[in-house]
């Protein structure tokens, strides 16, 4: 049992912004590998640039950038500007002492810092070099700059969703980079067991398009077999009736709801409408798929008169699904989620002036070496010291040299910038959907630090 | 052929639908030995499920169950029985990592516990993939995809404002579950090869959807605020398809930074105008600006506006495809990303292919989806050495 994780002695190199490749090295640091993070400060990742503790952008604010934190808890964080000709050599030294090197550059990127797998290899044989771009390597598209708004789009997922008669749709996160993420997780633990067994490291090309069109087969199957393009019906389901989102009492409640089985459907009917029990046009899901418009208003007219938890926890009791549509804060007191303790606690840098936080949890539970105690994000620049003396071996008058010259930096000189519009103002405006003035305390007592 | 990353691991695979055959798809499609224990006679509920080649004889057959299950070998269980019992014993003596997705204690009641199965093998993985995970207050909740999406975060997040939370079409909420619970067996696996001791791994999809949701809990933890749907434009571009000429197009652009550039892709002399060219001036005449863009965009092609964006340094728009477009599409067909992997014999049916590349220990597909039972015979008599007699045994379903 090795209780400093599973892949405790794995050690990666991250040179990515944004989700896609930070994600997937965060799953694998949740898990005891060893990132390091190289950040620049005249390119710093966009996460360090928005959405602060507090909204406090005073200071160093980058060290309190939320969703940057969230993402890196216990990487290591080196500030290395690569258009100096001394840092490439620290980060190829870096590299030669490391097991995978993970990068989202575009591949014209990748080669003019001498990054592409056919270099790294020379300097590290079994390093294992993870590629992951929007979409693609190599190819046509492959120098096209990209976010998961644009690879969401073109994956064909989003040509499928969306309301009935309406746009194509997207939800309010880059969604693609998670998908990419997750399997460039997978990914690299096949590599990583390759090389354990035959001591051989490779290349992993992902597309973050191609990987959301591998987890949604169903419209490229329907054209190619029926030449049919999927249509977008909300939430509904083409063979499936009742499958929708009702309204509940309250300001923005709601709750999902679906009958699968005739013994389903009747538990539904019986609580909510017994009395058109006989209704023919509700009596098998053929029918009601038929008749699903005016099914649905019937079932929104009862859903507004129960509170959304009370009848989620009454249909379940009667086996039938339904499930309350939960936002950000109901889905961090869920209890079920509370009782399964999903949530890492974390603690931060006291420089980071961030206090503990409850921050989303791994998508997986083990039960040997998965309960990791969880370290704070990075300071900017925090290891450059650890790393480059203690891994790398330069002495004191060559890392002097490095900062000097401001190939090594700990700092991002950006003054401290106003807040364009108060919290309370975009909950005046919808921009959001609420602003809880408490919140401090809540979280204080409710997850006890 | 190049040697695969999971060359001679070997699954025993007892899930349906589709999160755990796309694990095991997962594992089958990069080396591993998958083998596929099904109920006599009724099989994986997954092959039921659309679509279909409708015009082929095969229209039985789901393209979605031949897409989930390649390389892997089927076998009829009857896991209730006496002979049932005695092969999957034999068969977890063999196996690697085993992963199924019953209800919550299922297994367990078929007399296999965790303790039981580390008794037969003390290295085995086991991977448990469930709604709502192994324990807690929801484990015997019912779910689709549908509920994933409102109990795991991203449902309040996704549509308009003044409409009813969406979600995505299909079954993203499974098929995350599925990549995340194939990467915990490879990390169990990855520990079992130093420790030579198996553990047990628990996969809630609801888990699976909350732990990527991004900033929706974090923002309330740090900042008090509670996220909501896309809100209305208000004098900035949304970030969201909106319509062309031909189809649709999704305008990214960070802050305002580089609206000259949009107003120049879009060729609108209106939109040039001095009160659009700061972020509050757009905000004053929000309505008037909306109209406008709307108005541009719409005159301009899809193609055209993508490909001349992303000829323009920093801006980055999405292009919305269909199947339609994905077929046509020079980076997909750079990448032979599309395959016939399946069983029809019209042979129109396309799939998606290798999700990723590993240069040195490809994906490849062996063998097309099995039949229900195809390789009962080849499993139970040739591979464990059970009696033919034992074996009849199999076919009956719901004895005991």
């Amino acid at each position: 049992m090795k209780n400093n994780g599973i892949l405790n002695g794995v050690r990666i190199v991250e040179l990515g912004q944004l989700i896609a490749v930070p994600y997937a090295t965060k799953l694998l640091s949740d898990m005891g590998a060893e990132i390091i993070r190289l950040e620049s400060a005249n390119r710093p990742d966009a996460y360090r640039l928005s959405d602060f503790y507090d909204e406090r952008r005073d200071g160093k604010y980058w060290n309190r950038a939320i969703n940057f934190n969230e993402q890196n808890r216990n990487k290591l964080s080196l500030g290395l500007e690569l258009d100096h000709k001394n840092s490439l050599q620290c980060l190829y030294d870096l590299i030669s002492i490391s097991d995978v090197f993970a990068c989202n550059f575009t591949p014209r990127v990748m080669k003019k810092f001498g990054l592409e797998y056919e270099h790294l290899q020379k300097i590290r044989p079994d390093i294992i070099v993870v590629s992951s771009t929007g979409y693609g390597h190599t190819g046509p598209w492959s120098s096209f700059g990209a976010i998961g708004f644009g690879t969401e789009a073109a994956s064909g997922l989003a040509a499928a969703t969306g309301y009935e008669n309406g746009p194509p749709a997207q939800p309010e996160i880059p969604y693609p980079d998670y998908t990419a993420a997750e399997h460039t997780v997978f990914a690299v633990m096949a590599a990583l067991i390759h090389r354990l067994k035959e001591g051989e490291g490779q290349f992993i090309e992902v597309s973050q398009t191609e990987c959301v069109t591998s987890t949604t087969p169903e419209t490229i199957l329907e054209y190619t077999a029926n030449k049919r393009i999927v249509k977008r019906i909300g939430n509904s389901h083409p063979n499936i009736s009742p499958h929708g989102c009702y309204p509940c009492k309250g300001q923005d409640k709601w709750i999902t709801i679906t009958a699968i089985s005739q013994d389903q459907w009747k538990s539904l009917s019986n609580l909510l409408f017994p009395e058109t029990g006989s209704d023919n046009r509700f009596q098998s899901n053929e029918s009601r798929i038929r008749y699903r418009t005016e099914l649905d208003k019937l079932i929104s007219s009862k859903t507004l008169l129960w509170d959304n938890v009370e009848l989620m926890t009454t249909l379940q009791k009667n086996r039938v699904p339904a499930g309350v549509v939960l936002n950000g804060k109901e889905l961090l007191f869920n209890e079920h989620l509370n009782h399964r303790d999903f949530f890492e606690i974390v603690s931060h840098h006291p420089n980071s002036e961030v206090p503990t936080l409850p921050y989303p949890g791994k998508p997986w539970k083990m039960s040997k070496g998965s309960d990791l105690k969880m370290k704070g994000a990075p300071l900017f620049g925090q290891h450059n010291e650890s790393i480059l003396k203690n891994y790398l071996g330069l002495n004191d008058d060559s890392y002097d040299t490095l900062v000097n010259e401001e190939a090594v930096v700990d700092d991002i000189k950006l003054a401290a910038r106003e807040i364009l519009v108060s919290r309370e103002a975009r909950e005046k405006e919808g921009s959001i959907y609420s602003y809880d003035p408490n919140f401090k305390s809540t979280i204080k007592s409710y997850f006890n630090i | 052929m190049k040697t695969q990353a999971l060359k001679n691991v070997r699954v025993l695979d007892l899930t349906h639908y589709i999160s755990g055959p796309y694990c095991t798809k997962l594992l089958g499609d990069f080396g591993a030995d998958i083998i596929k224990i099904e109920n006599p006679l009724i099989g994986d509920p997954c092959r039921n499920m659309p679509p279909f080649d409708e015009a082929s004889p095969d229209r039985d057959d789901s393209l979605l169950f031949q897409y989930l299950n390649t390389n892997k070998k089927s076998v009829e269980l009857n896991l209730k029985s006496d002979f049932g019992h005695l092969a999957v014993e034999k068969l977890v003596k063999e196996s690697d990592i085993l992963v199924e997705s019953f209800r919550p204690g299922t297994l367990a009641s078929y007399g296999f516990t965790e303790s039981k199965l580390h008794t037969l093998n003390p290295n085995l993985v086991i991977v448990s993939i469930s709604n709502f995970g192994q324990t807690g207050p929801y484990k015997y909740f019912e779910a689709t995809d549908l509920i994933f999406y409102a109990l795991g975060g991203l449902m309040f997040i996704f549509g308009s404002t003044n409409k009813p939370p969406l979600k995505h079409a299909f079954h993203q909420a499974q098929f995350k579950a599925g990549t995340n619970a194939a990467s915990a067996a490879l990390m169990a696996y990855y520990e079992m090869i130093s420790s030579g001791d198996g553990q047990k791994v628990d996969i809630s999809i609801q888990e699976s959807m909350a732990a990527s949701v991004r900033d929706t809990t974090t923002n309330y933890a740090a900042s008090g605020i509670i996220h909501t749907r896309q809100p209305l434009m208000n004098g900035e571009l949304p970030r969201a398809p909106i319509q062309v000429k031909d189809g649709y197009i999704v305008p990214i652009t960070f802050g305002s930074t580089d609206w000259s550039k949009t107003a120049n892709l879009l060729e609108d002399e209106g939109l040039s105008d001095a009160k659009f060219q700061t972020p509050d001036g757009r905000k004053q005449h929000a309505e008037e600006f909306e109209n406008l863009v709307r108005a541009a965009f719409i005159r301009k092609g899809k193609h055209e506006l993508f490909y001349g964006a992303h000829s323009h340094r920093e801006l980055i728009y999405g292009l919305v495809q269909d199947a339609a477009d994905l077929l046509e599409n020079p980076q997909y067909a750079h990448d032979q990303y599309f395959q016939d992997i399946g069983n029809s014999n019209s042979g129109n049916p396309k799939f998606p292919g290798r999700p990723f590349k590993l240069s040195k220990t490809p994906w490849d597909i062996q063998k097309t989806a099995p039949t229900l039972g195809q390789h009962t015979e080849e499993i139970l008599i040739e591979k464990l050495k059970l009696s033919t007699g034992e074996f009849q045994d199999t076919r009956r379903p719901n004895e005991k």
